[in-house]
């Protein structure tokens, strides 16, 4: 048989013909695949459970953060000038009036909170209702602060308070269950005791691998512990608080731009001395950065695919010897170069294809009871990453092919039928 | 232990934000003395109040530190000579760091010890610091008892991360996006201060505190310390070594899971490969099987001899490979040195690769050196070979 139909036939013949090491080579392409497909769904499912996290955190929020110091938290122009203070508050609020969801004074305190599972060390976020606008997720129960909950007038009277899903978790056991109780606090070293009303729902996915090794959370900068949400929200005292920072909640992405210049003007204008803290860029930061990180991530499993490449190509090149004698004859009886080339080449192929479904099947095994338990996020295989692997695997057994083809094509029939080996 | 001081993963460095509504005060140093006393008898506290308006003519700033008898040992700082000053001494005394000696005027002798230091309020805003001689009407003056080497020397900054490093740097940076922000303390680290009892100099809030406690104790006087100053209404920020923090999670035996999982299925590729090469070689060597059959070995002996030659094969790829990691290793530190870390061969997990892998490699060529050895003299002699 010559021809298309020849080069096919002999391809798939040599595979039939040679079941035992056919049947290696396809266990060695799926091994790598599947330690490929166990690496990228675990770089690419942290990537998206990170990226979730962020954008949990809100987007679309523009921050006026009085001059602590911050480190690089505050993406943005620092300027010099007085504190912010409340009548700015308000002065801003009036401006922005109609272009925002919310514009919220916040004041952070670390505080102790005790119950009798425990004593806790969180942040104390005093705030306004409007500022349930920020909270993405929603409530999990009850419901945020409002117009009603104050301060009390008599000292020993309960606040009333929110409390994050995470922190209620340590301090109440179930979540849920923390509405109606009390909890004593500690906050600017006075003692208080605070009712639940709401538990606000966790958005970090990461919780518990952030738990485990966030070994510098005692060294963040309290303003920036807010985003642990693990926080006590108490209502603002109007008379008293004095904002730390100020959150400006844009009803858009699109918007953060033009209300973030608008801002600028008003720092300007009263000579304010604050950090602007645009979230949209800080998380475009941050991703920027891990992305770097899975880029050293990604170039693991493309030396995998070397490996394997490096192995399958000596095995073929060895296994090329026992048809050398096969391939003369048919060079002798008239086939052409490719015609004895194609065939080598499209083994490669055929054996890199054949391990394509079992490699995917095995990695996401290793993913799935390897690895996800023990990272605790996700693993995700985009569907163009699981297309580009498997053409990876496919050019790794067409190159692993190369040398035997090319050992092929330059076979002398003469020489080889004429009993010389010594190619 | 000693090592364990060197890097710092003792320490716990506390102070409060820039601009937080409450400072650190000598009170709080006493109470968080009071609190540890209880529960870690061995723990050292010390605090420091830093002045940074000093100056050495034509030398730049120095650092005034006020202190206590306990910074040497809660810092781990390491005598060059003399000794620590002692509290309510008269004269009051003074120990100076290596460098700032360096820099002082050249002294009547060649040591400091016993030489009165001074320092010059009346001159310029910086404070003037001079050493012997004449001391000026309205200087105030202390007696050198001894001298120190400068702690920055360690090149290890308080989160534990080595300070020359530039993967550190990245790690840095990423924690500062995260709004950790470490500490930048010259008096800490630039060798340019000196240490005198805080009663000496007009009571001034603490600046900074330092815990040294057991290293496996340092997270749980952590959150001790912390909730004490919270008590007393103060936000602080502590400082420790991360790494060790991370070294000491036990969460961390779960994530070596990964490293097993994925040195078991390079083991399974790498055998895989090495039955593959022994059938091939096998074939390729049917004309030396035959011949030795024929001279009278048992297929037994074939087939020994084809397995102890992928044990061998594997034996020495694995040693091999320990040789290949290890040099690499050194020639990472080598090329790299870094304070926080060096190279060493890890021979348990060594000798526990080699031994699977070789194993593994004996069970693997089973099948292929059974095989191999299945060779018919008779049929080759047909065949014509």
């Amino acid at each position: 048989m010559r021809g298309l139909p020849g080069i096919l036939r002999n391809s798939l013949l040599s595979i039939v013909r040679h079941r035992m090491r056919s049947l290696l080579v396809v266990s060695t392409f799926a091994l790598g695949l599947a330690s490929v497909v166990a690496i990228v769904g675990t770089i690419e499912g942290g990537r998206r459970t990170i990226s979730h996290d962020l954008e949990a955190l809100g987007t679309d929020l523009v921050a006026l953060i009085n001059p602590l110091r911050l480190g690089s938290l505050s993406i943005g122009v620092k300027t010099e000038g007085r504190p912010l203070v409340m009548e700015d508050v308000a002065s801003i609020q009036q401006q922005l009036q109609g272009s925002t969801d919310s514009v919220s004074p916040i004041r952070i305190d670390l505080g102790l909170s005790t119950t009798p599972r425990g004593t806790m060390r969180h942040t104390i976020l005093a705030t306004i209702p409007e500022f349930v606008s920020v909270l993405r997720p929603g409530m999990l129960a009850g419901r945020f602060l409002q117009r009603q909950d104050r301060w009390p007038t008599e000292d020993g009277d309960e606040i009333p308070a929110a409390i994050d899903e995470a922190l209620a978790e340590i301090l109440f056991g179930d979540p849920v269950l923390a509405i109606g109780q009390t909890v004593r606090c500690i906050r600017d070293g006075r003692a208080f005791s605070a009712m639940i009303v709401g538990v606000v729902k966790d958005p970090l996915l990461l919780r518990q691998y952030m738990s485990a090794f966030d070994s510098t959370s005692s060294a963040r900068s309290i303003p920036a512990r807010r985003l642990q949400f693990l926080n006590l929200y108490l209502p603002w005292r109007p008379e008293i608080d004095q904002p730390q920072l100020l959150l400006v909640d844009a009803p858009g992405v699109d918007d953060v731009d033009e209300i973030a210049a608008r801002l600028e003007k008003i720092i300007a204008s009263e000579k304010l001395g604050v950090f602007l803290h645009v979230q949209k860029r800080w998380t475009s930061v941050v991703l920027d950065i891990i992305d770097r990180f899975s880029g050293l991530g990604h170039f693991i499993w493309i030396l995998d695919l070397v490996v394997v490449l490096i192995l399958t190509g000596t095995i073929s090149l060895l296994a090329i010897d026992e048809s050398l004698e096969e391939v003369a004859l048919r060079r002798a009886e008239g086939a052409t170069v490719l015609e004895v080339m194609l065939p080598v080449l499209l083994e490669g192929v055929w054996l890199s294809l054949a391990a394509m479904v079992p490699g995917i099947f095995v990695g996401q095994l290793i993913l799935q009871y390897g690895i996800e338990p023990v990272l605790g996020w996700s693993s995700w295989l985009p569907p163009r990453m699981i297309f580009g692997t498997c053409i990876g695997l496919m050019t790794t057994g067409l190159l692993g092919s190369m040398l035997p083809a090319l050992r092929v094509a330059n076979l002398d029939p003469a020489a080889v039928l004429g009993g010389r080996r010594d190619l | 232990m000693e090592r364990a001081r060197e890097l710092g993963t003792d320490r716990i460095q506390v102070e409060v934000e820039a601009g937080a509504r409450a400072l650190l005060e000598v009170e709080d140093l006493e109470s968080i003395r009071s609190v540890l006393a209880e529960n870690y008898p061995q723990a050292l506290v010390s605090g420091q109040s830093v002045s940074g308006n000093s100056a050495i003519e034509g030398k730049g700033k120095a650092y005034l530190v006020a202190s206590d008898e306990g910074e040497i040992a809660a810092r781990s700082l390491r005598l060059l000579e003399g000794r620590w000053f002692k509290e309510a001494a008269d004269p009051p005394e003074v120990v100076l760091e290596q460098p700032l000696v360096a820099a002082l005027p050249a002294a009547e002798s060649g040591s400091p010890i016993g030489q009165m230091l001074w320092a010059d309020p009346a001159s310029s805003r910086y404070r003037r610091i001079g050493l012997g001689g004449e001391i000026p009407p309205t200087a105030r003056s202390w007696l050198v008892v001894g001298v120190i080497q400068s702690p920055g020397e360690s090149k290890v900054n308080p989160l534990g991360f080595g300070e020359d490093r530039r993967f550190s740097g990245m790690i840095e940076s990423a924690l500062q996006m995260l709004g950790v922000a470490p500490v930048e303390a010259p008096w800490m680290t630039g060798g340019m201060s000196l240490h005198v009892d805080r009663a000496s100099l007009k009571a001034a809030p603490v600046d900074w505190m330092v815990v040294s406690v057991d290293p496996s104790r340092v997270n749980s006087a952590r959150v001790l310390v912390e909730e004490t100053l919270i008590r007393r209404g103060k936000a602080p920020l502590l400082y420790a070594n991360a790494a060790w923090s991370i070294l000491a999670s036990p969460e961390l035996d779960g994530y070596l899971v990964l490293h097993d999982v994925f040195f078991v299925v390079t083991v399974v590729i790498g055998l895989l490969v090495l039955i593959n090469l022994l059938l091939l070689t096998g074939r390729r060597r049917r004309g030396e099987v035959g011949l030795r059959r024929a001279e009278g070995a048992t297929r037994a002996d074939i087939f020994w001899q084809f397995l102890w030659e992928g044990v061998l094969i594997s034996l020495v790829g694995a040693i091999l490979g320990v040789g290949v990691g290890v040099v690499v290793a050194h020639l990472r530190a080598g090329l790299d040195p870094s304070a926080v870390m060096t190279a060493t061969l890890p021979w348990k997990t060594a000798i526990e690769a080699v031994l699977i892998a070789t194993t593994g490699a004996a069970i693997a060529c089973a099948a292929p050196a059974w095989a191999v050895s299945d060779v018919e003299p008779s049929l080759l002699l047909r065949e014509g070979r």
